[in-house]
C-alpha cells in the first residue's frame, strides 16, 4: 500500500512536468499579446516593448520556461498580466474555492441521485421504468452542457423567476441551483449508467444467487452484496468526471455568472495570461492526478482482489 | 440498523434540497442602482483604454464635458484659457473639488496624472490622447528620460498649463475626455499598483468604490466630499458578466434583477421593439462610428481603384443594417460620421450594380472571370461574421467572385491585424469608434496614423490632412478636412458600411440617466429614482 | 452504419448473428433507423427544395411553416437544408478526427504495451499529462492556435496547410484539433488490451518461432484489439460532435458560412429567449443522434465485450 502510494505521487512528477512543457509552450504559440486590452487603437511598439521587459517576456523563450518552472516550484505562480495587481496565487484562492464547492454539491448531487436510479433501473421488472431512467441518463450526456444552463436560466429564471438569471451570492441560496444542476447532468447520467450495468452483472454473480437461495431479504443483499461490489466502476466513472465538476465548466460558469476557475481559465486564454493559464492547468493537472489516486485508493478499500494485485 | 442508516440518508437528503432552495434574493430596497457590466481591465483611470472607462467615469472625473456643439461644459476646471500663441493651454481648478477623503484635488495631482501616463514605465495605452503635448511622445518612447520638459506645468496650488507642440485646436475637446482625469498622488506613490485597492482608493467623482471582488462585483458609494450636486442615488451594485455581457444584462434586466442595461443582443432587438412594454424602455443613441470592410492597398487587385469601387457598388447596406440590427444601426455611405466636422455624405460613391460590373470588367475580370478567390477575415465578436456572410453573397451573386470568410476570437484577430503591417490580407472588416468629436480623430488617427493596416497612401490627402492639423481656424480647418474627405471617398481604400447605435433599456423608475458625449458614457450620479 | 461496417464479417454466421441480434432488439432498430435518415439527409441534402447557404434578409428568423418546414435563421436561410448539410459536416468531423484520435490511440496503445520498460514508462507518462489536461480547455488553446497560425496568408512550408485549411473553411482546424486531443482513452485501453494479450501462449510460441515484431502485431494483437477500439469509437465520436459544439460557443468553431450542428446550436443558444426554433432544432438533431449512437455503441459493448464497457466517455 505504502509502497505503491509512493510510486504513483512518484510518477506524477514526470506527468506534471510534460503538462507544464506543453501548456508554456502552446500558450506562447498562440498569437496574441497580453498586453492589448482591446481598445480602438492598438498598443504603441515602445509600450509593449516596456512591459514585456518588465515581465521578462523579452528573454529567451527557454529562460522564460526555466525561471517560471523554477518560481512555480517554489509556490510562486507568478503575476497576472490581465489584472496586474493579482498574483495568479490570489485568483486561484479566490476562484477555485467557488468551483470546488459548486463542483463538490453537484458530485454530491450526482451519487446520490445516480445510485439509487441506476439501482432501481436494474432492478425494476417494469421496461418502461427501466427505459424512463435510461432515457434521462443517456439524455444527460447528449446535450452540451451551454444549451442545458441557457435552457436553465431562461426557463426558470427568466420566465418563472424562481431563480436569479446571473451571478453568485454563496453556495446555500438560489443563484446556486441552475450550476449544480447543470454541473450534475452529466456526471448523474454516467453514474446511472454505469451502475445500472454493474448491478446487473453482479445479479447473476454466484454468491449473489447463493444469498437469495438462502432467502435473504432483497434490500439487504443489494447494499451488502451487490452495491458494493458494483460500486467500483460507478466509483471509477465518478472519479473520472470529477476532475472536471470540480474545477468548473467554463460554459456554465459564463453563462450563470459564476466567478469561477473554470470562467477564469477562459478569460486568461483570452486575454493572452500567459502565468494564469500555466498556473491554473498545473492546478487543474494535479487535481486531476490526486482524484485519480484516491479512485485507485478506493478500490483497495472495496475490492481485496486490487489489494492484492497491487502488492504484486 | 439499516433504517436508521436511511434515515440518515434521508435527513442529509432533506437538509441540502432545503439548504439549495433557499430564499431568493429579494430585490434589494431602491437605494441602489444595481447593473452588470464587463470585467474592468484596469480601475486605474491612467491605464483604462477599454469599457472599463465607463465604470470609471463613476469614480473620476475630468475638467470638463463636450456638449453637443462641441464647447466645454467646466467640471472640475474652473477656467480653461487658450493663450494668445495658440499652443498654451492655462487650467485653474475649482477649490470646490475634492478626494473622497476630503483632500483638495491639487494641481499636482492632475500634472502627476497626466505625466504618469505618459511615462513609458506605466505603458499606458491612453499616452496617445496627449501626442499633442510638447516633447510628450518623446517621452512616451523613452527617447528624452527627463519628465520636466514635458509640456505640463503645475503654475500654483490650482492651477496648471498645458503646452502643445504646435498649435492644436483639437486638443479642446480632448481636455474633455474621460481617460484624463487627476489620481491622487500621495496614495499612488505610497501603495504603488494597489492603489486601486478600495481601501486606499480615492477618487474625485460623484461616486467612491467601495467594495470590489475580482470577476465578480463592484459596489461605489456616494463621495461625500464630491464637489458638484450631490447624487440622488447613493449606492451602486455592478455584477461583473464575461463573455456575452449583452445577453446576460438582457436576462437579467428582464427578470428585473437590474435597472439599465447598455446593449441588447442583436437577436432579441426585433422582439424587445415588438414588445409593448420592453420597447418603451429602449433609449437608442447613434454612435459617432462607423463599421467598414477595407482593402489591402499594396496589392493587386485591391490596388486597382475600378475593383473597389465595383465591390463598393454592389453592397447592400439596408440588408446589412436589417440583419444585424433589426434596422437600428444606420445606413452608411462615407467613412468619416455625419456628426464629425469635415464629413459631407454627398462625397459618397455612385452608381449602380451595372456600373460596378462594368467597372470590373475593365479592371480586366468580366463577369468575375479570373478573379483570384480571396479571403474576408474578421473578428468573431458583434455581429461581424453575419456582415462578412451578407458580403460573401453579395460579391458572389452581383459579381461573379467567390470569397472565403475567415472568423478569428477577439484577441487574435487584433494580433493578425498588426501583422497585417508587414504582411498580405485581401479584406477585412473593422471599425473605429469615435474618442473625441474632431475630424483629427479620423483623418489622422485614424487614416494617416493607419492602426488598422489599410495602407492607403495619398499625396494630395496626406498634404491636405497636414495643413488641416495647423490651422486654428475652425471654418478653413472644416474647409481642408471637407477636400480630405472628397479623396478619401473617391479612393475609397475603405468602404463605409453601417454607423451602430447603442441601445440602452432603462426601467422605467430610473429618470434622468443620460447619454454623454461621442463615446456615449452614463453618469448614474445625475440620474434618480422615481 | 459505418461504425457496424468497420467489423469484417468474418464469416458468414456472423452477418446472420448481427441481422438477428438486431431485429430482437427493438431499441437499437430504431436508433439504426434513425442514423440512416440523418445519413440519407446528408447525402442528399442537394434534392431539398431549399439551399443551405442562400440568404434572405426579408424572411430571417421565420418560425416553422409549409415553405420553411423548420423555420429560418438570423440570415434567414432554411433551417431543414442547413441541418441537412450541418450533419454531413459535423459527422465528417466527428468520424474523421475519431479516425485521427482512434489511430493515434491504438499506435500509442500498441507500441506501449509492446514496448514495455523504459518506452512504456514514457508514454504512459505522457498519455497521463494529457489526461491530466482539461480537455475542452485543450481544445480551445490548439483551435486559437491552429486557427491563428494558418489563417492568415501564410508562407513558406506551411503554405500547404494553410491552404487547405482555408478550402476547407476552417474545418481543417476543428477536425485536427478533435483529432490530436481525443486519443488519450482509446491508448489506454488497447495498452491494456495489448498488454493482457502480449503473454497470450500463441503470441510467445509465434515469437519462438522466430516471427517479426511488426508481423506480431499485425497479425495478432491488432485483430485481437479491435473490440476495444470499436467500443472507444462509441464514446470518442459522441464526444467530438459535442466538443465541436462546444468550441463553437467559444468561437473558435467551423467558420460560416458552413453549416455545423456545433455552430448551428451555438448561434441558437443565443437566439434562445427569442426565437427558440434555432435552438430546439438542432439541440434535437444532437441530441438524438447521440441517444442513437449510445444504443448502437452499447449494443455493440454488449455482443463484443461486456467486461469492458465500464468505460470513460466524459464530456464537460
Amino acid at each position: 500500500m505504502l509502497s505503491f502510494l509512493i510510486k504513483r505521487i512518484l510518477s506524477a512528477i514526470p506527468t506534471l512536468l510534460i503538462a507544464y512543457t506543453l501548456v508554456f509552450f502552446i500558450a506562447h504559440a498562440t498569437p496574441g499579446s497580453p498586453w492589448d486590452s482591446g481598445g480602438n487603437r492598438p498598443i504603441e511598439p515602445s509600450i509593449k516593448a516596456v512591459l514585456d521587459a518588465k515581465y521578462n517576456l523579452d528573454k529567451p523563450l527557454y529562460v522564460q520556461y526555466t525561471s517560471y518552472l523554477w518560481n512555480a516550484l517554489q509556490g510562486d505562480f507568478g503575476p497576472s498580466y490581465r489584472d496586474r495587481t493579482q498574483s495568479v496565487n490570489d485568483i486561484v484562492a479566490r476562484f477555485l474555492p467557488v468551483s470546488l464547492k459548486l463542483g463538490a454539491a453537484a458530485m454530491l448531487l450526482a451519487v446520490l441521485l445516480g445510485l439509487p436510479l441506476g439501482a432501481l433501473a436494474a432492478l425494476t421488472r417494469h421496461p418502461a421504468v427501466d427505459g424512463l431512467i435510461r432515457m434521462i441518463s443517456t439524455l444527460g450526456i447528449s446535450m452540451p452542457t451551454y444549451v442545458v444552463t441557457s435552457i436553465l436560466i431562461v426557463s426558470l429564471g427568466v420566465g418563472l423567476g424562481l431563480v436569479p438569471t446571473f451571478g453568485w451570492k454563496g453556495l446555500f441560496t438560489a443563484s446556486s441551483l441552475v450550476p449544480i444542476f447543470s454541473l450534475a447532468l452529466a456526471p448523474l447520467a454516467a453514474v446511472i449508467r454505469c451502475f445500472r450495468t454493474s448491478m446487473l452483472e453482479v445479479m447473476n454473480l454466484d454468491f449473489v444467487r447463493t444469498a437469495r437461495a438462502k432467502g435473504m431479504k432483497p434490500l439487504p443483499i443489494i447494499i451488502h452484496h451487490m452495491g458494493r461490489n458494483a460500486l467500483i466502476p460507478a466509483i471509477t466513472v465518478a472519479g473520472s468526471y470529477a476532475a472536471y465538476v470540480l474545477v468548473g465548466s467554463f460554459f456554465v460558469e459564463s453563462i450563470a455568472g459564476i466567478p469561477g476557475f473554470g470562467r477564469y481559465f477562459v478569460l486568461a486564454i483570452a486575454a493572452r495570461d500567459y502565468p494564469v493559464i500555466i498556473g491554473t492547468t498545473l492546478i487543474y493537472a494535479v487535481i486531476v492526478v490526486v482524484i485519480n489516486l484516491l479512485v485507485d485508493l478506493s478500490y483497495f478499500l472495496l475490492d481485496p482482489r486490487a489489494r492484492l494485485e497491487q502488492g504484486r | 440498523m439499516l433504517k436508521s442508516h436511511v434515515l440518515k440518508a434521508f435527513a442529509i437528503a432533506a437538509l441540502f434540497t432545503t439548504a439549495l432552495a433557499g430564499p431568493v434574493d429579494a430585490a434589494s430596497d431602491k437605494s441602489a442602482f444595481r447593473m452588470i457590466v464587463g470585467e474592468p481591465r484596469y480601475m486605474d483611470p491612467n491605464l483604462a483604454a477599454d469599457f472599463a472607462i465607463y465604470v470609471n467615469a463613476q469614480l473620476f472625473q475630468p475638467l470638463a464635458r463636450t456638449d453637443k456643439d462641441g464647447n466645454l461644459v467646466l467640471l472640475q476646471a474652473k477656467s480653461i484659457e487658450l493663450a494668445p500663441d495658440g499652443r498654451t493651454w492655462k487650467i485653474a481648478l475649482n477649490p470646490d473639488y475634492k478626494w473622497s477623503n476630503g483632500q483638495p484635488v491639487t494641481a499636482a495631482d492632475w500634472v502627476y496624472s497626466w505625466k504618469r501616463i505618459l511615462d513609458p514605465k506605466t505603458g499606458s495605452e491612453t499616452a496617445s490622447f496627449l501626442s499633442d503635448v510638447e516633447n510628450a511622445m518623446d517621452y512616451n518612447k523613452g527617447t528624452l528620460t527627463d519628465a520636466e520638459k514635458v509640456g505640463i506645468k503645475a503654475t500654483g496650488e490650482y492651477t496648471f498649463e498645458v503646452v502643445t507642440a504646435l498649435p492644436a485646436p483639437q486638443f479642446r475637446a480632448k481636455l474633455a475626455l474621460p481617460y484624463l482625469t487627476p489620481v491622487p498622488k500621495a496614495v499612488v506613490e505610497e501603495f504603488g499598483e494597489k492603489w486601486v485597492a478600495p481601501e486606499h482608493m480615492l477618487s474625485n467623482g460623484p461616486y467612491k468604490l467601495v467594495s470590489r471582488v475580482n470577476d465578480q462585483s463592484i459596489v461605489m458609494e456616494a463621495n461625500p466630499h464630491y464637489g458638484g450636486a450631490k447624487p440622488a442615488i447613493p449606492r451602486i451594485e455592478m455584477t461583473i458578466a464575461s463573455g456575452d455581457q449583452c445577453t446576460a444584462q438582457l436576462r437579467a434586466y428582464e427578470a428585473d434583477e437590474i435597472d439599465f442595461t447598455t446593449c441588447v443582443p442583436s437577436q432579441d432587438i426585433a422582439r424587445i421593439r415588438g414588445d409593448a412594454d420592453l420597447g418603451k424602455q429602449l433609449d437608442p443613441f447613434a454612435l459617432a462610428a462607423t463599421e467598414w470592410v477595407q482593402f489591402d492597398m499594396r496589392q493587386a487587385p485591391w490596388s486597382d481603384k475600378r475593383v473597389r469601387h465595383a465591390l463598393a457598388l454592389v453592397i447592400d447596406r439596408q440588408a446589412i443594417v436589417t440583419a444585424v440590427s433589426d434596422g437600428t444601426n444606420r445606413i452608411a455611405t462615407t467613412i468619416v460620421p455625419e456628426s464629425i466636422p469635415g464629413s459631407n455624405t454627398a462625397d459618397a460613391l455612385k452608381g449602380s450594380i451595372e456600373g460596378a460590373k462594368k467597372l470590373l470588367a475593365e479592371a480586366g475580370f468580366p463577369d468575375g472571370k479570373g478573379f483570384p478567390q480571396f479571403t474576408i477575415s474578421t473578428t468573431s465578436t458583434r455581429e461581424r461574421p453575419l456582415i462578412a456572410q451578407l458580403l460573401q453573397q453579395m460579391w458572389s451573386d452581383n459579381l461573379g467572385i467567390q470569397a472565403n470568410i475567415n472568423v478569428l476570437e477577439a484577441n487574435a484577430f487584433r494580433a493578425w491585424v498588426q501583422t497585417r503591417k508587414t504582411e498580405k490580407y485581401d479584406i477585412m472588416i473593422n471599425g473605429w469608434w469615435s474618442d473625441y468629436a474632431d475630424p483629427a480623430n479620423w483623418f489622422g488617427d485614424l487614416v494617416t496614423a493607419d492602426p488598422r493596416q489599410n495602407h492607403f497612401t495619398n499625396e494630395a490627402f496626406a498634404e491636405i490632412v497636414k495643413k488641416a492639423d495647423a490651422e486654428t481656424d475652425p471654418a478653413k480647418r472644416a474647409e481642408l478636412y471637407r477636400q480630405a474627405n472628397k479623396i478619401l471617398e473617391e479612393e475609397q481604400p475603405m468602404t463605409a458600411l453601417q454607423n451602430p447605435t447603442d441601445l440602452w433599456m432603462v426601467k422605467p423608475d430610473v429618470q434622468g440617466l443620460a447619454h454623454e458625449g461621442v463615446l456615449n458614457m452614463y453618469h448614474i450620479g445625475e440620474a434618480a429614482f422615481k | 452504419m459505418s461504425v457496424l461496417d468497420l467489423a469484417p464479417p468474418r464469416d458468414a454466421g456472423m452477418v446472420t448473428r448481427l441481422w438477428r441480434f438486431i431485429r430482437h432488439n427493438p431499441a437499437l432498430s430504431l436508433a439504426l433507423a434513425f442514423l440512416l435518415l440523418v445519413l440519407a439527409l446528408a447525402l442528399f441534402s442537394s434534392f431539398l427544395p431549399h439551399d443551405a447557404y442562400r440568404q434572405n434578409v426579408l424572411v430571417r428568423n421565420s418560425g416553422p411553416s409549409l415553405k420553411y418546414w423548420l423555420g429560418t435563421d438570423a440570415l434567414g436561410r432554411d433551417m431543414v437544408a442547413r441541418l441537412a448539410v450541418g450533419a454531413r459536416v459535423s459527422l465528417t468531423v466527428a468520424v474523421a478526427s475519431t479516425i485521427i484520435a482512434v489511430a493515434i490511440g491504438v499506435l500509442v496503445g500498441t507500441i506501449a504495451a509492446y514496448a514495455g520498460g523504459f518506452i512504456d514508462n514514457a508514454i504512459m507518462r505522457f498519455v497521463d499529462s494529457m489526461y491530466a489536461f482539461p480537455d475542452t480547455l485543450f481544445a480551445i488553446l490548439f483551435a486559437a492556435l491552429i486557427k491563428g497560425q494558418l489563417g492568415g496568408d501564410v508562407s513558406g512550408w506551411m503554405a500547404p496547410l494553410a491552404e487547405a485549411y482555408r478550402l476547407s473553411g476552417g474545418l481543417l482546424g476543428v477536425l485536427l484539433t478533435l483529432g490530436l486531443t481525443g486519443w488519450v482513452t482509446t491508448s489506454r485501453l488497447v495498452r491494456a488490451q495489448v498488454l493482457s494479450l502480449k503473454h497470450a501462449e500463441y503470441v510467445l510460441a509465434c515469437r519462438l518461432a522466430g516471427a517479426s515484431h511488426w508481423f506480431i502485431i499485425r497479425k495478432h494483437l491488432l485483430p485481437n484489439t479491435l473490440p476495444v477500439i470499436l467500443i472507444a469509437v462509441t464514446f470518442v465520436v459522441p464526444n467530438a460532435i459535442l466538443l465541436e459544439a462546444g468550441l463553437s460557443f467559444i468561437g473558435v468553431g467551423i467558420d460560416p458560412p458552413t453549416p455545423s450542428w456545433g455552430t448551428m446550436i451555438a448561434s441558437g443558444a443565443q437566439s434562445i429567449q427569442s426565437y427558440p426554433h434555432l435552438l430546439v432544432f438542432p439541440a434535437l438533431a444532437i441530441g438524438l443522434t447521440l441517444l442513437a449512437l449510445n444504443v448502437v455503441g452499447d449494443a455493440l459493448r454488449d455482443l463484443l465485450d461486456p467486461a469492458v464497457s465500464a468505460s470513460r466517455g466524459a464530456a464537460t
